[in-house]
């Protein structure tokens, strides 16, 4: 006996595994196919009823659909109900039985009983096709004349649905809608707006499909005599007292007034006449809606939709933005989602008119009334939910200018901390452009990549870190020395995660390393919004030593974690680094950076054996060092060299030449690289030319083409010589710089290596010495500038050397090594002696250093005791207290008992007291200290106070 | 146009699925209540209401609008067209419609009566568009068609067939059951 309804149910739920409750499925459904097979019509209307709750659980259901045509058939209401049911959520429209079903609708739809023909108007709304809808559309024609409201509005629905399903019926069907205006019975007048809101996209679509102007066709034409009667009817609403059945909370019909504004935005978009008629009752409304329900926000946010969306007048749209602006402060997360999303969909569109034409007034004045909210939305950053985060952070691009970029985009960075990991990559991208198109200075610019790229270097995709390579590259040299001091300190402080940072940071030091040698400093120059916090904060670097600084990036390359693209570029940067240290007087350094360049040549990656390989031989060319293949005969030629001839050459002046400028300072990079590049990967309109900081060199640019900024970025270097005009690079880019190197003074050439080289062996720029105070060239200044090139063309000089076989002797050319060992230790490792106290001849001296080069605020105290007295001294403690700005830490002293000293530094007790100021520069380091010893048997406590440090330095 | 409407309890079983923009095929379904419910179920109630772009069935640009009642998030995917603020309105009224058809309506009601939700669903939302807002007007439609089902079996008393189906329906209180 087959079960209920009810109990099926019980036993589902019963159920404690998927798999139990698949086998009560299975079974009871082979009960049903059985009940079906025999036709057991008395249990049709309860099998079906099952199969809807199989169906909604995911069983499969396919086999009742016929029992639902057979019940629709049936007389008994309570049949055909749950025949017309299981109909809609068991068939789709795809189903063959479904026009079985056509029939039975006509017959429904005559009959006399207003619910049996609504079940069947509502089964057509849900469910008719294209071939139904035409069948059946005169029998719903029927119906939209029908004297029950009930029978209208499911009329009005159906027909919307036979409508869209065939819209070529909508021409004869215009002056039909027309009518249906007229209706009295105000829940009718719902379905009829949705009705006309559906035409008109139907009729938008056909004119679409046909080519004509969609704001001219007869069906819109039609409707836009009957805005007056829209506003009319929007207007009866505003007044109350005409629905009360229709209330919520207070507000007359929402649901209508918002499908009316709805319809009226359709009709009033591209149309000034009809916008006109609009504008006053859009204005009531959005004044006299009550605000504090939602029912009313939804009335305005549509309201404010519909003022964005038409032709309306200015005052009416800073309306507008004023109501979005009250929403944003309202407490509903909902209300501020939306006011948001219409926002940034607002702004949107404007900067597409604004882009496309001349900039229109109205939409200027609405930007200008946003930009008061911009508090309110940067606050939005800050809420726990995704929703409104991700809408803010929308809005606010599109609100950077040239007059908030700078405090948008710190928000932008704050938020790029906080957010998840899976959006940085995006919102990195984003900040990239922000940047390019506002910045106010390139420093800012610079700065603000990198802190970006030190919050999220390890998500900014290769566009983010190539940009950021170019745009520091492309500053002056003072920007030059401080993007390569702060990364240096980034790269240090980095765990090595922020990959993009390393690529980015070692480029640079690699690049600009000899600018680490020197200390920076800049003092921004106090903007007028400034002053009120005092003098500006000067950022200061530290002069650094070359073998710090190699140091540091042989740590980066050290760790476990660094890929091989990293270490690629390390080497690349190492290279660099031996031509920029070259006569910095730090042999070790030097004799560190070529091992670290020699360590590689076994590296099981080829990629880093080959530069290794390169690499070294290039950094000895500078030196006038022939480089020598081994095992010519056994081995490939590594370096694609092969004899060609030139047996009796050897390292010759021009050769050492062509390597110094292969390893020298790069040319900028030509914007339009940029712009290529991103054309080819984004497809993006390039940003436009007069934005972006300088003119792009004269060059060709547009022959570069390059698969990567850092696989040989080579834009021709402008002609610093006098007349000499720049040749257009034509040459092959890919050939290997090393093989065509054509070192005429004046041919900048452009040559990049086929392998990715970080820029150092890639350009290949002519950049005489004596025009570039910078250009720091390995050798002395003088062979450089001074050293006749023998124009080489057509004789691609090898720096290489032929295969060894052939070459009798290198030609050594020297090279001073400036051996200055008796450099000057930098200024920040000398100590400095502070007194602190004498007291019953215990005197305590301090000797201050800076252990940590790289953080300026933390010093080391050595406190030095020592004791004029006749007698030792026991127990003896120092306790120093700090004020709240400095942090501490102290060792034990290295004895309690301090012996009579006198001249004998041997015995002198010393306790090492190590100290942080974070607020160095601005307040001294002072000390409090309370020192207790007993000496001869007197206990002796003493407090005194230590300020004595040299100001600004501790 | 409303594509759809999902009601999915906390655990995440299905209580009442329309779809009406077609989603083919009961696997494909399940999985777009599945990932709804993931989406929904994994926001606090102090977030808000809307969730955009999840529902690759239903096409681009579709938002899910919800509200959380109870054991039951009542969960209307909509296209760019509808009202945002209004649809929050219209599932406020599905609820106090199916409130007042059930006195106070729980989740054992969506259970065991689901062609009853279904029925006051038809009276609020047809073919994806709004049909009707007015409770009242909502509850008088499903109460005359609860009698009239009656009524149409009083009437063929009778007939055998309608007193076994009276037999089966017959039940004091919803005046029918299964």
């Amino acid at each position: 006996m087959a079960m209920k309804l009810r109990d099926l149910i019980r036993k589902v739920r019963a159920c404690k595994t998927a798999a139990e409750e698949r086998a009560v499925i299975a079974k009871e459904s082979a009960m049903i196919r059985t009940a079906i097979r025999e036709e057991q019509e008395h249990y049709r209307h309860r099998n079906v009823a099952k199969l809807l709750f199989m169906h909604m659980l995911g069983y499969p259901t396919h086999f009742g659909q016929l029992e639902c045509m057979k019940l629709i058939a049936s007389p008994h209401f309570p049949e055909k109900r749950i025949g017309y049911l299981g109909m809609m959520l068991l068939l789709s429209e795809e189903a063959d039985v479904l026009m079985l079903a056509t029939n039975s609708l006509k017959n429904d739809m005559n009959s006399q009983n207003k619910f049996i023909s609504g079940l069947a108007l509502c089964t057509i709304g849900n469910l008719a096709t294209a071939d139904m809808s035409r069948d059946l559309a005169p029998e719903v024609d029927k119906h939209l004349k029908s004297g029950m409201p009930y029978l209208r509005k499911k009329a009005n629905l159906a027909m919307a649905r036979c409508l869209t399903k065939c819209p070529d019926m909508v021409e004869d069907f215009v002056d039909r809608v027309v009518t249906l205006l007229k209706d009295k019975n105000h829940g009718v007048l719902i379905t009829v707006v949705q009705l006309m809101t559906q035409v008109l996209m139907i009729d938008l679509k056909n004119a679409e499909e046909e080519g004509e102007n969609p704001f001219e066709t007869d069906c819109r034409k039609a409707f836009l005599r009957l805005v007056p009667m829209l506003v009319k009817m929007l207007r009866n609403l505003l007044s109350s007292g005409y629905s009360p059945e229709y209330d919520v909370a207070g507000i007359s019909d929402p649901f209508l007034q918002v499908q009316l504004l709805t319809l009226l935005r359709l009709l009033g978009t591209k149309n000034e006449k009809a916008s006109e008629e609009m504008n006053d009752v859009l204005a009531q409304v959005a004044t006299n809606t009550e605000s504090s329900k939602n029912a009313g926000n939804a009335i305005l946010y549509e309201c404010v939709q519909t003022i964005m969306g038409i032709e309306s007048e200015d005052g009416l749209r800073v309306l507008a933005v004023n109501i979005l602006g009250r929403f944003l402060l309202n407490r509903d997360n909902n209300i501020r989602y939306v006011a948001l999303n219409t926002l940034s969909r607002c702004i949107k569109e404007q900067q597409e008119t604004i882009d496309g034409s001349v900039p229109t007034e109205s939409a200027n004045t609405a930007s200008a009334a946003l930009q008061k909210h911009r508090n309110t939305v940067v606050d939005c950053l800050k809420d726990p939910d995704i929703s409104i985060r991700q809408r803010a952070l929308e809005l606010i691009y599109y609100m950077v200018n040239q007059e908030n970029v700078e405090a948008l985009t710190a928000e932008l960075l704050n938020y790029l901390v906080l957010c998840p990991r899976e959006h940085r990559s995006d919102i990195c991208t984003r900040i990239l452009r922000v940047v390019e198109r506002f910045s106010p200075d390139d420093r800012w610019r610079v700065d603000t990549l990198i802190t970006m790229l030190t919050i999220a270097g390890r998500e900014a995709s290769r566009e983010v870190q190539s940009a950021a390579v170019i745009y520091i590259s492309r500053s002056g040299d003072d920007i030059h020395a401080y993007a390569t001091h702060k990364l240096l300190k980034a790269i240090r402080d980095d765990d090595g995660s922020q990959r993009g940072l390393l690529v980015v940071g070692i480029w640079c030091v690699g690049e600009y390393g000899d600018h680490l040698l020197s200390p920076y400093s800049y003092t921004p120059s106090p903007g007028p919004g400034e002053t009120m916090n005092g003098a500006p904060v000067s950022i200061t670097f530290m002069a650094l030593d070359p073998l710090s600084v190699v140091q540091a990036v042989e740590t980066v390359t050290k760790r476990h974690s660094c890929p091989d693209y990293i270490k690629e570029r390390a080497l690349t940067c190492f290279a660099k680094l031996c031509d920029r240290f070259a006569n910095k007087g730090d042999a070790a350094a030097l004799t560190l950076l070529q091992n670290l360049i020699k360590q590689h040549e076994v590296s099981h990656s080829l990629e880093l054996q080959l530069r290794a390989c390169e690499y070294d031989a290039l950094v000895n060319a500078t030196k006038g060092i022939k480089t020598v293949v081994k095992k010519p005969e056994a081995e490939p030629d590594l370096f694609g060299v092969t004899d060609n001839g030139n047996t009796g050459e050897g390292v010759s002046a021009s050769v050492i030449n062509a390597a110094k400028e292969a390893l020298s300072r790069m040319p900028v990079v030509d914007l339009k690289v940029l712009d290529k590049k991103r054309e080819e990967a984004f497809g993006d309109i390039p940003m436009p030319k007069a934005k972006l900081a300088a003119p792009a060199p004269a060059g060709s640019g547009d022959l570069l083409d390059l698969n990567d900024m850092f696989g040989g970025t080579a834009a021709p270097a402008p002609a610093q010589n006098g007349g000499a005009e720049a040749p257009k690079s034509d040459l092959d880019l890919l050939t290997d710089i090393f093989a065509a190197s054509s070192v005429a003074p004046v041919a900048p050439v452009g040559g990049g290596g086929g392998y990715d080289p970080f820029g150092a062996a890639g350009p290949v720029a002519a950049m005489p010495a004596p025009t570039n105070p910078l250009d720091i060239f390995g050798a002395p200044p003088t062979i450089s500038a001074t050293m006749p090139v023998p124009p080489a063309v057509g004789n691609p000089l090898d720096i290489f050397g032929a295969p060894p076989a052939a070459v009798p002797m290198a030609t050594p050319v020297s090279i001073p090594m400036a051996p200055m060992m008796d450099a000057p230790a930098p200024a920040a490792n000398a100590s400095v002696v502070v007194p602190g106290f004498t007291h019953e001849g215990l005197t305590i001296e301090f000797e201050c250093s800076k252990p940590d080069i790289w953080n300026k605020q933390s010093s080391e105290l050595i406190a030095k005791c020592t004791n004029a007295s006749s007698d030792a001294m026991y127990g003896f403690n120092l306790q120093c207290a700090v004020p709240k700005y400095v942090t501490m830490e102290m060792e034990p002293p290295t004895s309690t008992t301090i012996p009579v000293t006198g001249m004998n530094t041997a015995k002198v007790v010393t306790q090492k007291i190590k100290v942080t100021n974070s607020q160095l520069g601005t307040k001294n380091l002072m000390l409090k200290l309370k020192v207790s010893f007993t000496l001869q048997g007197r206990k002796i406590e003493h407090l005194a106070t230590c300020g004595g440090f040299p100001a600004g330095e501790y | 146009m409303i594509k759809g409407i999902i009601i999915v309890n906390n655990h995440g079983k299905p209580r009442l699925v329309k779809f009406y923009h077609p989603v083919e095929s009961e696997q494909l379904q399940q999985s777009v209540i599945r990932r709804v419910f993931t989406q929904v179920s994994s926001r606090p109630d102090s977030f808000c209401n809307y969730l955009e772009g999840i529902v690759p069935e239903w096409g681009e640009n579709v938002k899910l609008i919800y509200r959380h009642y109870a054991t039951l998030y009542f969960v209307f995917a909509v296209d760019a067209q509808e009202s945002d603020l209004g649809i929050l309105d219209l599932i406020q009224v599905f609820v106090e419609a199916l409130d007042k058809c059930f006195e106070n309506v729980c989740e054992l009601d969506l259970i065991f009566h689901s062609d009853r939700v279904h029925y006051v669903l038809d009276e609020i939302v047809m073919g994806g568009m709004v049909l009707e807002t007015n409770i009242s007007a909502i509850l008088q439609s499903i109460k005359d068609q609860g009698k009239m089902a009656t009524e149409s079996l009083s009437k063929t008393d009778d007939s055998q067939s309608a007193s076994k189906i009276r037999e089966q329906l017959g039940d004091s209180k919803w005046m029918y059951s299964w």
